[in-house]
């Protein structure tokens, strides 16, 4: 039982999440003196973040619905454990607006930015129409929802084919479709609207223009209670399959020296979290043509999966400035000048997924280890023993490389490979080696059709490496000989 | 100076020891591998853990001086024998060469096997021996026939102490072949090994039949026709990998509890596929190794004897680590009726698993014994009643599971509440009866049938044949006496067998003192 | 000793551990060969050492590799493939005759016949069904291949022993 003094900083924190994040924020609330709380279920009772969790706390239930998502049995249990703040992560309960509001009710602090800014910038068709109102540029089409066919060819028809379908309120790549011309827009409009439904529970939809040979862009802001906005440089997240981000560069390579462009992008960032009073940590997503026109696609209002690279190449710790943030402290930033970027950092999610179809492939590790070069850092969740079953995300681990050039940070991430070792766990590993070594991401001239265009995964040498068999069974016989 | 000569004495040990590996000479070796054998040492290099044999006798010869034998010897003096590990069980063994005047056994020769023998059992460690020998050293004269016995003794005294395998790799022809019958498991190698008393000239002369060494004493006759042997292995390796396996299974000697079978299969799985396996139409054959699959961790089981009296099964399996025998009829061959091979079959596994601790589970649908005069003049009466006696004499934990049919005497033999079983279950499909309906009801119900003819008859006959079958054709009979302690549903068949095992780790149950029974061999 | 490589969809690999020889208390030699189908596709010597309380592992003896300390494993990755990795032998199961010839096994009555000469057989194919003990037995053929003679008739009632079917 702690004894509070007056004045005292320390705050206990609870984190809502597993896995990689739940340790990351674990280390920065211990750097910061506060308790860091940690949650654990029933299918993952030996889970690896809890040995950077001081206290843990177990939570009933079978299905995420039951603990991770119920927002109910979590406030229940902040209660009863007296938590100041909660960091919500990503994924799960980060970016729901009724979980910040409730504990804004309960006077809880959400690690996160504040309720109005959630609900103003989760809405796809909300944030446009805003983003549009401030100057920013948006992709054109729709920032209300089309609730009707007709309605759709109309805008397709103004705007000029292709165009894209896209639910309001999905994500993670899912509820959009592409479409060419007019028949497609009416044979895909109903299947997009009741997909949405299924899967989000709201089938409203935007239709928007298509940029060709895309490039995503996104800028990492950070914000205090002080009105203080920072922008700290951008990321390339191009490398996607289904949708999904595989791999992630900051700076980008495609803008690559263009400082004009750069800064430009940035301050646009800047310019929308000042316009909806932004705190906390959130990324402004554009989408670049080839021409380097740039448009607003969506923010994301929390912390996300590949913000390493940000702090490796600008050498701050963001999970540190969102809990200062949210506790109403100094980010100890004197000004946007002081953030500098140097050098070049690559991340590559490490999955637990076949590296040649890409599916998830649930499964245990039977082994793990790491041989890494300098300049690599690795964020996972993985240990000798862990089951990954299909209700978690199979992302196990982001392995990230960090180089004063980019060639530096490609050679660095293709040693780290090699060195990282994880056995009797289908991985994305080898998928990742084939696209160090290719050349069209050496030069860094990708789009986001980069996987289906070059299709790296149909390179992968899948015949059997014996030599490595034969030392694990050499290694074994030794050890039964007594060696 | 003295360095010199400490090296002389090192030069001289690595020489002999070179000279020993050879054997016969590279020649011979060859000879061997051209015919798909291995060398001696080859097979104790691939048998065992890599690295942990120990050699011992490396340098015994012969005292023979007759016949000018005494100029003629080889370092070892034809079998290479010596403790090793398998799986990390220390195991003794010893490797006849066939490359030394053909493997055959000596004085000398019998004295290192004795040796190794009285080294198992002394140290309960199981005893392998691995047979190539072309027969007895003729030059040797009677010494050569005191050495068998010396041996077939031992094979005697360590019968049922410490497990004692054979592996015939070559001949192994005339007295030779009494040690590898007293062990406890006999593998062959098929094409290469035979074993038999007499051989086919001698045969030609006296009964003028006309039989090749491979039809007369082959693996394939050994494991089908005569069940001499319980297991056929294509060729060497398999032979090794099959002994390997075996060893997981039994125990290093009868004063030692097993461990438990390293296993990731889940103890609470439901069997859901046993739901549908036993089919509704009791005319109907299943397999009842799928059954055995269901049940047992990793669906794993090493089947035993597995080409003779195929109407039963004898397997050895584990549930939940537990390591345990297994005897079932099979309803897919002869409907899984007893005979004299099948009741020979299972009543020797029944008193090896007895021997050496391992707990046995009995499933059971058998409809009855084999009729048919080649039966009864067989002698199925005594032998049939071996299973029972096994059964009987068993004080080691004994589960029996009735899934279908058991009838008559049949039931009695199956290791039934009566004979000492532990837990007697029975599925709801099970029919315990005295036998089946159409046979009962022509003796039960002769007065109500007689008289009626034709269609009247039929009609009558299915009534009462179907009344009957609602009456007694069910467990539930049984299980009012108390002789069936619980009937189970297909699904929980796992769950149950690991519980009751592991209870039963513990009993312990004593016959009266006696030297020992009169089994009707 | 063999140790067997076995993936969900059967394919099946075989390390064979040849020879072994110990050099001396800290350096052991392996001979392994892999073989696939019968077929020794690929082999290597792989000598182990042990220094300051590490295994390192060479294939020339020349140069070392430290190794982690692990027994051996359950399962091998191998880019997209999970082999189970088993050590010494390839557990047993359901067994598989291989004969050609159906013969009875006991007295019965041929009910019904299958096949007809000629028709080609999967393995597991009922051919025909015998009634014998009361039991409807489905005799199965346990080899694939073409039906070459049917020496019996619906109808017959036949002693144990005797050659129904054949099948090459």
């Amino acid at each position: 039982m702690t004894i509070r003094l007056h004045k005292t900083k320390h705050k206990r924190v609870m984190i809502v999440n597993r896995g990689e994040i739940a340790s990351r924020v674990a280390k920065a609330c211990r750097e910061l003196g506060h308790t860091a709380v940690g949650l654990w279920t029933d299918n993952e009772p030996n889970a690896a973040h809890l040995e950077y969790c001081d206290e843990w706390i177990h939570l009933e239930g079978k299905t995420n619905a039951e603990t991770y998502l119920n927002v109910e049995k979590l406030i229940q249990v902040a209660k009863v454990n007296e938590i100041d703040g909660i960091h919500p992560g990503y994924g799960f309960l980060s970016e729901n607006g009724g979980f910040a509001k409730r504990l804004d009710e309960e006077g809880i602090v959400f690690i996160g930015p504040n309720t109005e800014a959630i609900r103003v910038m989760g809405d796809k068709a909300t944030s446009k129409a805003l983003a549009r109102d401030a100057g920013v540029p948006v992709v054109p089409g729709t920032a209300e929802a089309v609730p009707t066919v007709e309605g759709a060819l109309k805008v397709a028809n103004e705007i000029g084919y292709p165009v894209l379908l896209k639910a309001v309120a999905g994500g993670g790549g899912r509820g959009m479709r592409a479409c060419e011309n007019d028949d497609e827009v009416k044979k895909q409009f109903e299947a997009v609207v009741r997909e949405a439904v299924s899967a989000f529970g709201n089938g409203d939809l935007l239709v928007e223009k298509l940029i060709v040979n895309p490039h995503h862009i996104e800028v990492q802001i950070m914000a205090d209670k002080k009105g203080n906005v920072f922008h700290f440089f951008e990321r390339e997240c191009s490398i996607q399959r289904r949708h999904q981000k595989i791999i992630e560069e900051a700076p980008s390579p495609f803008i690559g020296s263009d400082e004009e462009l750069r800064d430009r992008i940035c301050e646009t960032a800047v310019l929308l979290a000042k316009t909806v009073n932004y705190d906390s940590a959130g990324t402004v997503e554009f989408i670049m043509g080839e021409d380097k026109s740039f448009y607003f696609l969506e923010m994301n209002t929390r912390i996300q999966v590949e913000h390493p690279i940000t702090e490796e190449i600008t050498g701050v710790d963001l999970i540190i400035c969102m809990i200062q943030s949210a506790f109403g402290e100094d980010l100890q930033i004197p000004s946007q000048d002081w953030i500098k970027k140097t050098g070049h950092a690559i991340e590559c999610r490490i999955c637990a997924e076949d590296p040649i179809t890409m599916l998830p492939a649930p499964g245990t590790v039977t082994g793990f280890e790491t041989n890494f070069p300098q300049g690599v850092r690795f964020d996972h969740c993985l240990y000798r023993g862990l089951n990954v079953t299909p209700d978690f995300d199979p992302m196990v681990g982001k392995l990230v490389a960090k180089g004063l050039v980019r060639d530096v940070a490609i050679r660095k991430m293709r040693a780290a490979l090699e060195g990282l070792y994880i056995e009797g766990l289908k991985n994305n590993i080898p998928l990742h080696k084939v696209i160090m070594d290719d050349s069209t991401f050496a030069e860094g001239k990708y789009t986001t059709n980069y996987i289906s265009e070059v299709a790296p995964q149909n390179k992968i040498n899948t015949d059997i490496n014996f030599d490595s068999i034969y030392r694990k069974l050499a290694a074994a016989e030794a050890r039964n000989m007594g060696m | 100076m003295t360095i010199n000569v400490l090296e002389q004495k090192r030069n001289v040990l690595s020489s002999l020891r070179e000279q020993a590996e050879l054997g016969g000479g590279p020649e011979r070796i060859e000879k061997q591998h051209a015919q798909g054998k291995y060398s001696a040492r080859e097979r104790i290099e691939r048998l065992l853990d890599p690295g942990s044999f120990l050699e011992f006798d490396r340098f015994v010869v012969h005292r023979c001086t007759s016949f000018g034998m005494d100029k003629n010897k080889y370092l070892g003096d034809g079998v290479i024998t010596g403790i090793g590990e398998i799986n990390g069980q220390k195991v003794a063994l010893y490797s006849q060469d066939f490359t030394c005047w053909g493997g055959a056994l000596g004085a000398a020769h019998a004295k290192k096997i004795c040796k190794i023998m009285d080294f198992a059992l002394e140290n309960r460690i199981p005893i392998i021996g691995m047979n190539d020998s072309g027969g007895a050293r003729i030059q040797e004269g009677v010494e050569s026939l005191a050495g068998y016995a010396d041996i077939f003794y031992r094979n005697v005294k360590c019968s049922g102490v410490i497990p004692q395998i054979s592996l015939i790799m070559g001949p192994c022809a005339g007295g030779a072949v009494y040690s590898p019958a007293i062990t406890d498991f006999i593998f062959m190698v098929d094409k290469t090994s035979y074993m038999f008393v007499t051989g086919p000239d001698v045969i030609k002369t006296v009964t003028h039949e006309e039989v090749t060494k491979e039809d007369l004493g082959g693996a394939t006759s050994h494991n089908e026709k005569s069940g001499v042997a319980q297991f056929k292995c294509l060729d060497e390796d398999e032979c090794f990998e099959r002994v390997r396996e075996l060893m997981t299974y039994i125990p290093a000697s009868n004063y030692r509890k097993q461990t438990a079978k390293e296993t990731a299969d889940s103890v609470f799985r439901d069997n859901n596929k046993l739901k549908e396996v036993v089919p509704a139409n009791p005319k109907k054959p299943y397999d009842m190794k799928e059954v055995i699959i269901d049940i047992v961790d990793d669906g794993s089981f090493l089947e035993v004897h597995k080409d003779f009296a195929k109407n039963i099964i004898v397997a050895f399996a584990s549930i939940g680590g537990i390591k345990i025998g297994i005897v079932a009829n099979q309803p897919q061959i002869l409907a899984g009726v007893l005979d004299i091979d099948s009741s020979r079959k299972a009543a020797r596994f029944v008193r090896f698993c007895d021997a050496f601790d391992i707990p046995i589970l009995t499933l059971v649908d058998v409809p009855g014994f084999l009729p048919g005069t080649t039966q009864e003049y067989g002698g199925i009466i005594t032998h049939g009643s071996k299973l029972l006696f096994a059964y009987a004499e068993a004080t080691v934990p004994m589960i029996t599971l009735i899934t279908r049919k058991a009838y008559g005497g049949a039931y009695d033999v199956m290791a039934s509440k009566h004979i000492k079983a532990d837990v007697n279950l029975a599925y709801p499909t099970a029919e315990i009866a005295v036998m089946g309906a159409e046979g009962a009801v022509n003796i039960v119900f002769r007065n109500e049938l007689k008289g009626l003819e034709g269609e009247a008859f039929d009609k009558k006959r299915a009534e009462l044949v179907a009344d009957y079958e609602e009456k007694f054709n069910n467990p539930y009979r049984a299980a009012e006496l108390g002789y069936i302690d619980a009937v189970i549903f297909p699904e929980e068949t796992r769950k149950r067998l690991f519980e009751y095992f592991t209870v039963l780790k513990n009993k312990k149950v004593e016959l009266p003192q006696r030297k020992h029974g009169n089994i009707q061999l | 000793m063999r140790s067997y490589l076995l993936d969900s969809e059967s394919n099946e690999y075989v390390v064979d551990l040849v020879k072994t020889i110990q050099h001396s208390s800290e350096l052991v030699e392996f001979e392994f060969s892999a073989i696939q189908e019968n077929e020794i596709i690929d082999k290597k010597h792989v000598f182990i050492r042990k220094l300051a309380g590490n295994y390192y592992c060479s294939f020339n003896n020349k140069a070392w590799r430290k190794l982690a300390r692990q027994h051996v494993p359950k399962k091998v990755l191998n880019v997209n493939k999970v082999f189970e990795l088993y050590r010494g032998f390839k557990p047993s199961g359901l067994s598989s005759g291989s004969s050609g010839e159906l013969l009875t096994q006991m007295p019965g009555k041929i009910v019904k016949l299958n096949v007809n000469i000629g028709d080609l057989v999967e393995e597991g194919d009922c051919v025909l069904i015998l009634e014998a003990m009361k039991m409807e037995n489905e005799i199965k053929t346990s080899v694939a291949g073409k039906v070459k003679a049917i020496h019996v008739n619906v109808g017959d009632a036949l002693e144990s022993g005797v050659l129904m079917i054949e099948i090459e």
